[in-house]
């Protein structure tokens, strides 16, 4: 993976899936990520979505909760009912306008939230800890039930 | 009566000397003038009450002529109800138990009509045994009865006015009020019912309240031929009735009143101020039922509704500009909301792909690295802004703080001053920190109580010249703490301390720029929201305001 090496030096880099329809936060998110080493993989909305993890198996979505079509949440609860994508990290996109998102977003199976805009010094170090924070539990219970908890 | 007096004389005649027969010929002459003039009404009645003589007046009052009036007993007019005790004092006087008796009582005149009479009766000759004679005399009363009861009936028509009165300002729900009037009005006046129309757009007439049965409210009445004149009347202001409404009316209207058994109506209009509203309409089962004197009641009645139509209105308009005011606030709110969230995104990318570019900054000359520093921070400066706006929104939103925990007064205010400590330094102001005397606990939001506070000596910081002074002062004072933070820049003037946290102040004063306004607005609306208040004191030198928290908060 291109610039891979600086994240390398730190720690682990990550797959991430960003599920997202505006083409510019899409991009800075995958400038920011690429530049820690991750791999980011792209989707505009759902189906996009459910093409990609037919084939991919990401260690970390970003989920924009406002997307057209179906939205986040809705994708989020289909996402958790299936067997094969019900232990993937989902870490949900609000806006701070919203409110009562943060709890939606909880309730419709996300293990957390963070706020938009994107913030590009501490998102990429961010992810990474937050699918660090959760791999251990991952391994321990093979669960998602278990670490929502945690995330929430 | 002559011919009685000629026969009294030749019995006198033979009973007296000549002299005594003379002079009582000359006291007879007098009391026969007297008779004739007087206004009392005189008659000698034997003793079946039958009447022997009469004079003028009687017979003016009881409107019979002399022929007509002899041999008529008492009984023959007087008014029935009256009867029974006269009955029993004539009875008395015949048994020898009184005298003579006194009575107010009616009689029928004639005509049938009514005439009040105050009667009193005298034995003449007690000893003379069947053949007595009675005298009766009779004071006509009728005017002074008929002033006295128009005087009751005035009396008891205020007081039913006043209970109307009463009724109307009760309430400001307008149906609730016309339905009460209605009903009492109907009770105090003895209709059959009464109803309520207010004109409508199209100037014909609803019904708003009815006390008559079968009748749907709201239904504008169809103008018949007889009610488009009742409402042209009604639009010139006259009250009018009609005693002999029809019980064949060919419409709606003569329908309703066929079924209500409608004979006679009176209709007043209702103002408010110069302008018809409606009318009030008494209905009554009975034809004749009205007179005059009704219209002017009536009238006043009409005046009592038109009073507390205009309060409903009032208190309607009021709120409904309230309810606008409220609507317009939610707009407002939440204009800003997603005008907020639109500016986000657009100001995130700017603000990300700036700092993408300064990752890479040596690839850049100089001066456009310059040029890249002065947008981040205007991107930054801009955020800010929009989070406080974002935070006011929020504020707005509330009624009242969410969470109250219990606070020490002093050491939020200590916290905030140790941040400003190094400004304070930097800009050799003096401090002034006066704190109570007694503990200060209440209960809040530190956090955002303790953002008022440094709010206000941000400000105090930044308005106090070079080496002047910044003033805190806590105190209790009736239960309430007040913060009190001074500094010795320029005053605000008088005129502006309104407009100081409404962020206009800006523009009228050089003392403050920078989003102050919106500062001092959030200031302020949390202190709301704490149940206190924020306002500006006047005072010659420099700016004080004055935070108030409720002790017991």
């Amino acid at each position: 993976v291109p610039g891979a090496k600086k994240h390398a030096e730190v720690g682990m880099a990550y797959a991430i899936l960003v599920v997202e329809d505006n083409p510019l936060n899409l991009e800075l998110a995958r400038a920011v990520l690429e530049r820690d080493g991750h791999e980011v993989l792209e989707a505009h909305d759902a189906t996009e979505c459910m093409l990609i993890l037919s084939q991919r198996r990401p260690d970390l979505i970003l989920m924009d909760i406002q997307l057209p079509g179906k939205d986040g949440l809705q994708l989020t609860r289909e996402l958790r009912d299936r067997e094969a994508t019900r232990h993937l990290l989902i870490v949900a996109m609000t806006s701070y306008a919203m409110v009562g998102d943060e709890r939606r977003a909880l309730e419709a199976g996300c293990d957390g939230y963070l706020t938009k805009p994107i913030q590009t010094r501490t998102l990429a170090g961010w992810a990474a800890a937050f699918v660090e924070g959760h791999r251990p539990t991952l391994i321990e219970t093979a669960g998602h039930t278990v670490h929502r908890e945690q995330a929430s | 009566m002559r011919e009685h007096a000629e026969k009294r004389t030749g019995r006198s005649r033979r009973l007296s000397d000549q002299q005594t027969a003379e002079a009582l010929d000359q006291t007879e002459a007098r009391l026969e003038a007297v008779l004739a003039w007087t206004d009392t009404g005189v008659s000698t009645t034997d003793a079946d009450g039958r009447v022997v003589q009469s004079n003028p007046a009687l017979r003016a009052m009881l409107g019979y002529n002399e022929e007509e009036l002899q041999g008529m007993s008492f009984t023959d007019f007087t008014h029935p109800e009256d009867l029974g005790v006269e009955h029993a004092l004539f009875a008395e006087l015949m048994a020898g138990k009184r005298d003579q008796y006194h009575l107010e009582k009616r009689y029928i005149r004639k005509g049938g009509e009514i005439l009040w009479g105050r009667l009193t009766v005298a034995l003449v000759d007690a000893t003379a045994g069947e053949r007595r004679l009675m005298v009766a005399m009779v004071e006509d009363m009728t005017q002074q009865m008929r002033a006295d009861e128009i005087l009751r009936a005035e009396e008891q028509f205020q007081k039913v006015l006043m209970q109307l009165s009463i009724l109307a300002n009760a309430t400001l729900d307008m149906d609730v009020m016309l339905r009460q009037i209605c009903d009492a009005a109907t009770g105090a006046f003895g209709m059959s019912g009464v109803c309520i129309f207010l004109l409508d757009g199209s100037a014909g007439l609803t019904l708003a309240a009815s006390t008559l049965p079968n009748v749907a409210l709201g239904s504008a009445v169809p103008v018949a031929a007889d009610a488009l004149a009742t409402v042209r009347s009604i639009q010139q202001r006259r009250p009018l009735y009609n005693n002999q409404i029809p019980a064949d009316i060919p419409d709606e209207v003569g329908a309703l009143m066929a079924r209500a058994g409608v004979r006679s109506v009176l209709a007043a209009p209702i103002f408010i101020g110069d302008t018809v509203q409606g009318a009030l309409a008494l209905v009554s089962d009975e034809s004749n039922r009205f007179t005059d004197a009704d219209l002017s009641d009536a009238r006043q009645v009409a005046q009592v509704i038109g009073g507390a139509l205009r309060n409903a209105q009032l208190y309607r308009q009021e709120q409904t500009v309230a309810e606008r005011l409220r609507q317009m606030e939610q707009q407002r709110t939440g204009f800003l909301r997603i005008m907020a969230h639109e500016l986000r995104t657009p100001l995130g990318h700017i603000i990300g792909f700036t700092d993408l570019v300064s990752a890479e900054a040596s690839l850049l000359s100089e001066r456009s690295q310059r040029y890249l520093a002065h947008a981040q921070a205007a991107a930054a400066t801009l955020q800010a802004l929009m989070q406080r706006s974002f935070d006011l929104v929020a504020l707005y939103g509330e009624e009242h703080v969410a969470q109250r925990d219990q606070m020490l007064l002093t050491s939020v205010v200590e916290t905030a001053l140790e941040t400003y400590r190094e400004r304070i330094l930097g800009k050799r102001l003096e401090l002034r920190y006066v704190p109570p005397i007694h503990q200060v606990a209440t209960r809040g939001q530190p956090e955002q109580v303790r953002q008022v506070i440094e709010i206000l000596l941000d400000n105090a910081i930044k308005f106090a010249p070079a080496g002047g002074m910044v003033e805190i002062e806590v105190t209790r004072v009736d239960g309430e703490f007040a913060i009190a933070i001074w500094d010795s820049g320029p005053a605000v003037p008088a005129d502006m301390a309104d407009h100081i946290f409404v962020g206009q102040a800006e523009d009228a004063l050089t003392r403050h720029h920078g989003g102050a306004g919106l500062s001092l607005l959030m200031a302020r609306r949390i202190a709301e929201l704490h149940g206190g208040q924020l306002t500006l004191e006047p005072v010659e030198r420099g700016a004080r305001f004055v935070l108030t928290l409720p002790a017991d908060a």
